[in-house]
C-alpha cells in the first residue's frame, strides 16, 4: 500500500500544475454529473410514484393469513395470483389454482379475470368471468379471501 | 411486482458481472502495463543479475563493456528482449524488466531487474570445459531448487544481435536442457524405480539373471549388450553398475513386474506414456521445459524393451533427468522443483516475485527412494569416486544412439550424498567419441567449481 | 422549466461544465494545430448542448434524466472522436449524435404506449423480415454493409431494437398451448425461436459473428423472463431440454466452428504480433502509455491503427485521456442503465424491453472492450455511444428511447382521454364555425 502512495505522489509530482488540476476537475465534474443524475433520478421517481397512485387508484389488496394481515400493493398494471411461486401474489392454498385469475388496470379502474380455475374466481360472493373492482370488493379465490381497500395515506401523496 | 423485480433481478446481475469484469480488466492493465510496453518500441530495462551480481542482460550491452564473447555461455538461455527466442529467462519474463509503471509511466533510472539463481563464472568454466565438443549441461541444488549453472552447446552470442543467423550451427537458438533427447542407459533409473515400486527391495535383490553377450527376447529379437563377451549372472545392483541390457530385458519380461506397474510408476514421474492424454512440461519461471514421453507396448515387444533401456521412442528432457535426482537424493520421492529467479525488483526497487522452494508430487515411495539411493551410490563409489573426492556421488551414465545409431550421445546424471552440496546434475555430450572428453570431466569441472563457489574460503585457506 | 414541473438546474450546470472542463483538457493539454478547429469543436458542443436542451423543454415526459445522460455522453464521444489524430470538428460524428437523439425519440414515441406496440406487433415482424432481405441482398460482399451513394448503412444494427421488441412481445402474450408430438408450445414461443433462429442463421452466414453474441445475450435473457414469468406456464422439462440444448448448440459450436472462427479464438496476439493479434497488441500498448491520465487529446498514435474509432476506441479514449476518465465515461453508460432499477417500470411489456435494451448494450460493451484489450477473443463490435459509425449510433439511441418508454409510459386510458378532448375541441371549433357563419 504505501507503495502504491508513494507512486501516486511521484506521479503527481511528476505532472505539470494546470494539468494536474484540469485532469482532476474533469473527473471530479463528471463524478458531480452522475451524483447530480442519481438524485435527479430520485425525485422523477417519487414522481413516477405518485402518478401510479393517480393510475392504480391508490389501492392495495389484503388478505388475512395465519392470524396476519397481508398487504400487497399493486405496482403493476398487470398482476397474477395463484398458488406458482411465480406469481405475483402468491396464495399457499391447495384449493387455488397455480394460475387462478390476473388483475389489470386502466384509467384507475382494476378489473379481475378468471383464468379457467377449477374453484372459480368470486366477487362479493358472485362467480364471475371477469368484473371490474370497486374499493371494499371482497375476491375469494378457491378458499382465500382478499379485499381490495384504499391504501392508507402515506406522505408521498402530499 | 414479482415479475418487474425478477427482471430488475436479471439487469443488477447483469450490470454486477459487467463491472466485475471491468474492474478485473483495470487490475490487469496496470499490472501487466511493463509487458504491453516493453513490446512497443525501446524503452529502458534493467539488468538480469547472476547470483554474485555479474550481469547476464543488459539490452544496451556491447562488446567493448563486457568483451565480446561475454554472455556465449548462456545466450539461450537468458536471450534477450528482441522476441528472436520465446523460450528465455528474458523473454519469458520481459515485463517485469521494463522500467515503468502504469501510475509513473517510463522511469529512466527505474530499477527494474532481476535476480537469477545461476552462476555465471561456474556456469562459464563448464562451457569451456566442453571444448571443441557440444552438449548441454544444468544442475541445482537439490534441497532449495535453485539452479546453478544450466548451458547449451552451440549458443548463440547476443552481441551479434542475429547477424550470423546463417553461419550458426543448428540448436543454437534452443537451451537443450529443456528440450527432448534420448536418454539411452540413464533410463534405467525410471526402470529399476518401476520395478522397485512394483516388486519390492527383497523381491528385486533375488533375481538374478544371465547376460551372456547377446540375450533372444521371447519375441525372438535379439537385445546386445555393450560387452561382447557378458557380464555373467548378475543382481540388480551389479546389472545397474554394468549397464546391462539383457539384464533388464529380462527384468522386463519376468512375469513378477507387470507392465500396466511399469506404466504407473512412469506416469508419476511425468512421462507420457502411449501418447495418453497431453504432454506434461515443467514450468522455469515461464520457460517451458519437456517431461518425458515413451511408449509400453507389451512386455515381450523388441521396443518396449529398449524403450525401457532408454532407446526406442523413449524421450526425456534432461532437466527432468535432473529432478528426478532430486527425488532420490532427498530420499523422499518428492522431487523439488527447480527455478531461475531468486528475486526481482520493480521499477520502484521494491522486492518482488520472491523464490519460494515448492514441490512436486510423490513420483514414487520413499523406500525405493532409499534403495534407489543406495543402488546409485554403489555405482558411484565403484566407477566415479574421482568425481569428488571424498563425498559421495551417486551416478547414473548413458550413451544413447541418435540418428539411426549413426552418432552417440553421452549422458551422466547423479547427485552429491552432501546435505552441505546437496547438487543434482545431468550432463549430456553431443557425438561422443571416445578420448575426446567425456561427460565424467565435465562433471569434475562442474563439481569442483560449484563446490569452490560454496566454500570459498574453505579453498583458499587448503 | 419542464413539464413534469420538477428543475434540473444542478444536473444542467454540470452537464455544461463536464463538457467545459474536457475542452479545456483539450485546450490545456491538448495539441491544437489551428485554432479555428479547436472553436469549431467548442461551438458545436455547446450548440448542441444548448439546441437538444431547448428541444426537450417541449418533451412531454415523465423524466428527463435519460435526455440529459444521453446528451453528456454523446458530447463526450463527440469530443473524443474529434481529438483523435490532432483536433478538428468530427462533422460525420457530430451528425451520428444528431441523428442518435432523433432515434432516441422515435424510440420513445413509438414504444412508450406499450398496448399498442402490442397490437401491432406484426409491423416489427415485417419490419424484420424486410431488413433481412435487404441484408441477403442488398449488402456488399461482406455481407455488412448497405452502400447507397456516399452512405453506407448496416441493417445488422436495426434488427437489435426490433429482436427485442419482438422478444418482449412474445414473452407478454398470455399464451394458448398447442400440443405438438409430446411437448405443450406455444405459439408465440415458437414464433419467437424461429425469428431467433433465422437471426442467428443469418449472422452464421454473413460471418457476423460480433452481433451474434449480442443477438443471443437478448435471447437468453428473454428465455430467462419467459421462465419467470408467470403466465409462461413452462413445465421443468422444457427448461431442461431447452438448457441442455443450448449448452450442446454452444459446445459444438466451439468445436465444429469453421477455421476462420477457430482462428480468432485462439489467438497468441504476442506472437502474432504483426500479424493477427497487430490491433490488439497495438491497443494494450496504447492504454499502457496512456497511463491514468492520457497524454493528452490529440497525442496519441493509436490513429494510425485500422478502426481505431470503433473496435479499439476504448483504447483510443485511453491512450489519449487516461483510464481513469475512460472507465468514468464507461461507468456513466452504465449509470444510465441503473436509472431503471431505480425507476423500475409498472408493466411487463417495458420490464421485458428494458432487460433487453441491457443484455444488449453490456454485452456490446464487454464484447468490445474486453476483446480489445484480450480478455476474450477479438470481434469487431462497436463501442455503443463512443464508436463512429451512424448505424450503431442510430440504434443505440433507439435503444435509449426504450428505456425512456419503460419509465415514462404512455398508458392507453391516457390515450383514449387525450382523443376525447381532442374530438371535444374539433366540435366545439365546428361550433363555433357554425355560430359565427349563422351571425354572419
Amino acid at each position: 500500500m504505501p507503495e502504491i502512495l508513494s507512486e501516486l505522489w511521484a506521479m503527481l509530482s511528476s505532472l505539470q500544475v494546470p494539468d494536474l488540476v484540469l485532469s482532476a476537475a474533469a473527473v471530479v465534474i463528471l463524478d458531480l454529473f452522475a451524483i447530480a443524475i442519481i438524485f435527479a433520478v430520485g425525485r422523477e421517481s417519487r414522481l413516477c410514484r405518485k402518478r401510479w397512485q393517480k393510475v392504480s387508484a391508490g389501492l392495495e389488496l389484503r388478505r388475512r393469513a395465519e392470524q396476519k394481515e397481508l398487504h400487497y400493493p399493486l405496482e403493476a398494471d398487470e398482476i397474477l395470483l395463484g398458488r406458482h411461486t411465480s406469481a405475483d401474489i402468491q396464495i399457499k392454498d391447495a384449493s387455488v389454482s397455480r394460475y387462478h385469475a390476473v388483475m389489470t388496470v386502466t384509467g384507475g379502474v382494476w378489473t379481475i379475470t378468471d383464468l379457467n380455475a377449477k374453484s372459480g374466481t368470486f366477487v362479493n360472493d358472485q362467480r364471475i368471468r371477469q368484473k371490474k373492482l370497486a374499493p371494499g370488493d371482497c375476491i375469494r379465490l378457491g378458499n382465500a379471501k382478499l379485499w381490495i381497500v384504499r391504501r392508507p395515506f402515506s406522505e408521498e401523496e402530499e | 411486482m414479482k415479475s418487474i423485480r425478477r427482471v430488475q433481478g436479471l439487469i443488477t446481475a447483469m450490470l454486477l458481472i459487467f463491472l466485475a469484469a471491468f474492474a478485473f480488466l483495470v487490475y490487469k492493465l496496470q499490472t501487466e502495463a511493463g509487458f504491453y510496453i516493453s513490446n512497443a518500441s525501446k524503452i529502458s530495462m534493467g539488468f538480469i543479475y547472476d547470483r554474485n551480481g555479474d550481469v547476464l542482460f543488459d539490452a544496451d550491452a556491447d562488446a567493448q563493456i563486457y568483451g565480446s564473447d561475454y554472455f556465449i555461455d548462456i545466450g539461450n538461455l537468458i536471450g534477450d528482449n528482441s522476441r528472436q527466442m520465446s523460450n528465455t529467462l528474458a523473454g519469458k519474463n520481459i515485463g517485469m524488466l521494463a522500467n515503468f509503471s502504469f501510475m509513473l509511466g517510463e522511469q529512466e533510472n527505474g530499477q527494474a531487474s532481476i535476480h537469477c539463481t545461476l552462476d555465471h563464472k561456474v556456469n562459464r568454466d563448464v562451457y569451456d570445459a566442453f571444448g571443441k565438443k557440444n552438449g548441454c549441461a544444468v544442475a541445482y541444488n537439490y534441497l532449495t531448487g535453485e539452479i546453478y549453472l544450466c548451458l547449451s552447446k552451440p549458443s548463440v552470442n547476443i552481441l551479434n544481435h542475429y547477424e550470423d543467423l546463417d553461419s550458426l550451427e543448428t540448436g543454437s537458438l534452443l537451451c537443450k536442457v529443456f528440450y527432448p533427447t534420448v536418454p539411452g542407459s540413464t533410463q534405467k533409473i525410471s526402470t529399476t524405480l518401476a520395478a522397485l515400486e512394483s516388486m519390492g527391495y527383497d523381491n528385486l535383490i533375488s533375481k538374478s539373471y544371465d547376460c551372456s553377450g547377446v540375450y533372444t527376447n521371447l519375441d525372438g529379437k535379439d537385445i546386445r549388450c555393450h560387452l561382447e563377451s557378458g557380464h555373467g549372472t548378475q543382481n540388480i545392483t551389479e546389472a545397474f553398475a554394468n549397464s546391462c541390457n539383457p539384464f533388464f530385458a529380462q527384468l522386463v519380461e519376468d512375469p513378477a513386474l507387470p507392465l500396466y506397474d511399469i506404466e504407473k510408476t512412469y506416469e508419476k514421474m511425468g512421462y507420457l506414456v502411449n501418447g495418453k492424454g497431453n504432454q506434461n512440461y515443467l514450468d522455469i519461471n515461464g520457460i517451458s521445459a519437456f517431461t518425458a514421453s515413451t511408449s509400453l507396448k507389451s512386455k515381450t515387444d523388441f521396443n518396449t524393451q529398449w524403450g525401457c533401456m532408454g532407446q526406442g521412442e523413449t524421450l526425456v528432457s534432461p532437466l527432468q533427468l535432473m529432478v528426478w535426482q532430486s527425488a532420490i537424493a532427498n530420499g523422499t520421492g518428492i522431487a523439488t522443483n527447480p527455478y531461475l529467479i531468486s528475486y526481482a525488483t520493480k521499477v520502484s526497487g521494491k522486492v518482488t516475485a520472491q523464490a519460494e522452494t515448492s514441490y512436486s508430487s510423490q513420483m514414487f515411495s520413499e523406500i525405493s527412494a532409499g534403495y534407489m539411493k543406495e543402488i546409485m551410490l554403489d555405482n558411484g563409489r565403484k566407477n566415479y569416486a574421482s568425481l569428488l573426492p571424498g563425498t559421495d556421488v551417486g551416478v547414473k551414465s548413458g550413451t544413447a544412439q541418435v540418428e539411426n545409431g549413426n552418432k552417440e550421445n553421452s549422458l551422466l546424471t547423479g547427485f552429491v550424498d552432501d546435505p552441505g552440496f546437496p547438487i543434482a546434475f545431468c550432463i549430456q555430450i553431443d557425438d561422443r567419441v571416445k578420448g575426446e572428453v567425456s561427460t565424467s570431466d565435465i562433471a569434475k569441472v562442474m563439481l569442483q567449481n560449484l563446490y569452490e563457489s560454496f566454500y570459498p574460503s574453505e579453498n583458499e585457506a587448503s | 422549466m419542464y413539464k413534469n414541473r420538477l428543475s434540473y438546474s444542478g444536473a444542467v450546470i454540470l452537464l455544461f461544465l463536464t463538457h467545459l472542463s474536457m475542452l479545456g483538457l483539450v485546450f490545456i493539454r491538448g495539441s491544437i494545430a489551428a485554432p479555428m478547429d479547436f472553436l469549431k469543436l467548442t461551438g458545436a458542443v455547446i450548440g448542441l448542448d444548448i439546441g437538444y436542451l431547448l428541444i426537450t423543454l417541449w418533451y412531454k415526459q415523465m423524466t428527463y434524466t435519460l435526455d440529459f445522460m444521453l446528451l453528456c455522453i454523446l458530447n463526450i464521444s463527440l469530443i473524443f472522436q474529434s481529438c483523435f489524430g490532432g483536433i478538428h470538428l468530427s462533422v460525420k460524428h457530430l451528425i451520428s449524435c444528431v441523428m442518435c437523439l432523433a432515434a432516441c425519440e422515435a424510440g420513445f414515441l413509438l414504444t412508450r404506449n406499450h398496448e399498442w406496440i402490442r397490437k401491432n406487433k406484426k409491423y416489427i415482424y415485417i419490419l424484420i423480415f424486410i431488413l433481412f432481405i435487404s441484408i441477403i441482398f442488398f449488402t456488399d460482399n461482406q455481407k455488412k454493409w448497405i452502400t447507397i451513394g456516399s452512405f453506407s448503412i448496416q441493417p445488422s444494427e436495426f434488427i437489435k431494437p426490433c429482436f427485442i421488441l419482438v422478444c418482449a412481445a412474445s414473452i407478454v402474450e398470455l399464451h394458448e398451448k398447442l400440443k405438438i408430438a409430446f411437448f405443450y408450445i406455444s405459439k408465440d414461443s415458437l414464433t419467437l425461436c424461429i425469428v431467433a433462429l433465422f437471426i442467428f442463421a443469418l449472422q452464421w452466414w454473413c460471418h457476423d459473428l460480433g452481433s451474434l453474441p449480442t443477438f443471443g445475450m437478448i435471447f437468453l435473457c428473454a428465455l430467462f423472463c419467459r421462465f419467470c414469468y408467470p403466465k409462461a406456464k413452462i413445465s421443468k422439462r422444457v427448461v431442461a431440454i431447452v438448457c441442455a440444448a443450448g449448452v450442446l448448440v454452444l459446445i459444438a459450436a466451439w468445436n465444429l466452428a469453421p477455421d476462420y472462427v477457430q482462428k480468432r479464438l485462439h489467438v497468441d496476439i504476442w506472437a502474432d504480433r504483426y500479424g493477427d493479434g497487430y490491433q490488439q497488441c497495438e491497443a494494450l500498448i496504447g492504454i499502457a502509455k496512456g497511463g491514468w491520465l492520457g497524454l493528452g487529446a490529440g497525442n496519441g498514435s493509436l490513429y494510425k491503427i485500422f478502426a481505431h474509432d470503433s473496435d479499439i476506441v476504448f483504447a483510443t479514449i485511453c491512450e489519449e485521456w487516461g483510464l481513469l476518465y475512460a472507465a468514468l465515461t464507461i461507468m456513466l453508460i452504465l449509470i444510465m442503465l441503473m436509472t431503471v432499477l431505480m425507476n423500475p417500470p409498472k408493466n411487463y411489456y417495458h420490464a421485458m424491453m428494458t432487460a433487453g435494451v441491457t443484455a444488449a448494450f453490456l454485452m456490446q460493451m464487454s464484447l468490445n472492450i474486453f476483446g480489445s484489450c484480450n480478455l476474450i477473443p477479438f470481434t469487431g463490435v462497436t463501442l455503443p455511444f463512443i464508436s463512429a459509425g451512424g448505424s450503431s449510433m442510430m440504434s443505440c439511441g433507439f435503444l435509449v428511447g426504450m428505456l425512456k418508454a419503460g419509465q415514462s409510459p404512455l398508458f392507453q386510458h391516457e390515450v383514449m382521454k387525450r382523443k376525447r378532448q381532442k374530438q371535444r375541441q374539433k366540435a366545439r371549433k365546428a361550433a363555433q364555425k357554425q355560430q359565427r357563419r349563422s351571425a354572419a
